[in-house]
């Protein structure tokens, strides 16, 4: 799972049936300090969270289908699954 | 998943089992600034996008899974096509913010899409992961 900062939200209207009724989000990797790392992508949204929370983001699609429940055939790769409260370094 | 610009259209006459009758269409990713990141890429089209749309996609197996039949060789598919991308973030960090669909911000180009780079779509870039 990754840690990102979410920066926004996507609309589209247009869009494959699995993304029916579902929060597109656009996230930002960050490091644990809260540094941006590598380019923002798109995930679909599974914790509420709204822009500029911390998140965890699942980038696997074996793991989102057993999430989304929609069967098999779910063609979504990047899912927010959880908020951050907090990090701490060691 | 990631957002792109569809710059072109490619016509295949014989492809895999499976991709009979889809469309294939030439992909620029970019991340939500509009800034290019990767190679020009070609993503098969489930949502009848066209070029100049701004989409999205899902990359690596999913996006087979994203086609009827779904078990055919594809690594990119257009999922849905843009209406907007709210970044209120990136709003305040670098106001004014160029829109894609404010006319009152038409002279300001950044968010325009990228040019096709001339150099010939290689493999991924090292270190990318596709999402």
């Amino acid at each position: 799972m990754r840690l990102c900062r979410v920066v926004g939200n996507v609309t589209a209207s247009a869009k494959h049936p699995a993304f029916a009724g579902r929060t597109l989000l656009v996230v930002q990797p960050i490091d644990p300090t809260g540094a941006d790392v590598g380019d923002s992508f798109v995930a679909v949204d599974d914790a509420q969270a709204g822009p500029g929370d911390r998140v965890l983001v699942l980038v696997e699609g074996t793991g989102v289908r057993q999430i989304v429940k929609l069967g098999d055939q779910v063609p979504i790769r990047s899912l927010v699954v959880g908020i951050v409260d907090q990090v701490d370094l060691a | 998943m990631y957002l792109g610009w569809v710059t072109g259209t490619v016509v295949a006459a014989r492809k895999a089992a499976g991709l009979e009758g889809q469309t294939l269409l030439l992909v620029q990713p970019v991340d939500d600034t509009g800034r290019a990141t990767g190679d020009v890429q070609v993503a098969v089209d489930t949502v009848a996008a066209g070029v100049g749309d701004h989409v999205y996609l899902v990359g690596s197996r999913e996006a087979a899974l994203a086609l009827t039949p779904w078990f055919v060789p594809v690594d990119a598919a257009i999922v849905g096509i843009v209406d907007d991308v709210h970044t209120p973030e990136r709003a305040a960090a670098a106001a004014p913010e160029p829109v894609d669909d404010d006319p009152t911000q038409a002279n300001e180009a950044p968010r325009k899409r990228p040019q096709a780079t001339s150099k010939p779509a290689a493999g991924r870039p090292p270190g990318k992961e596709r999402r």
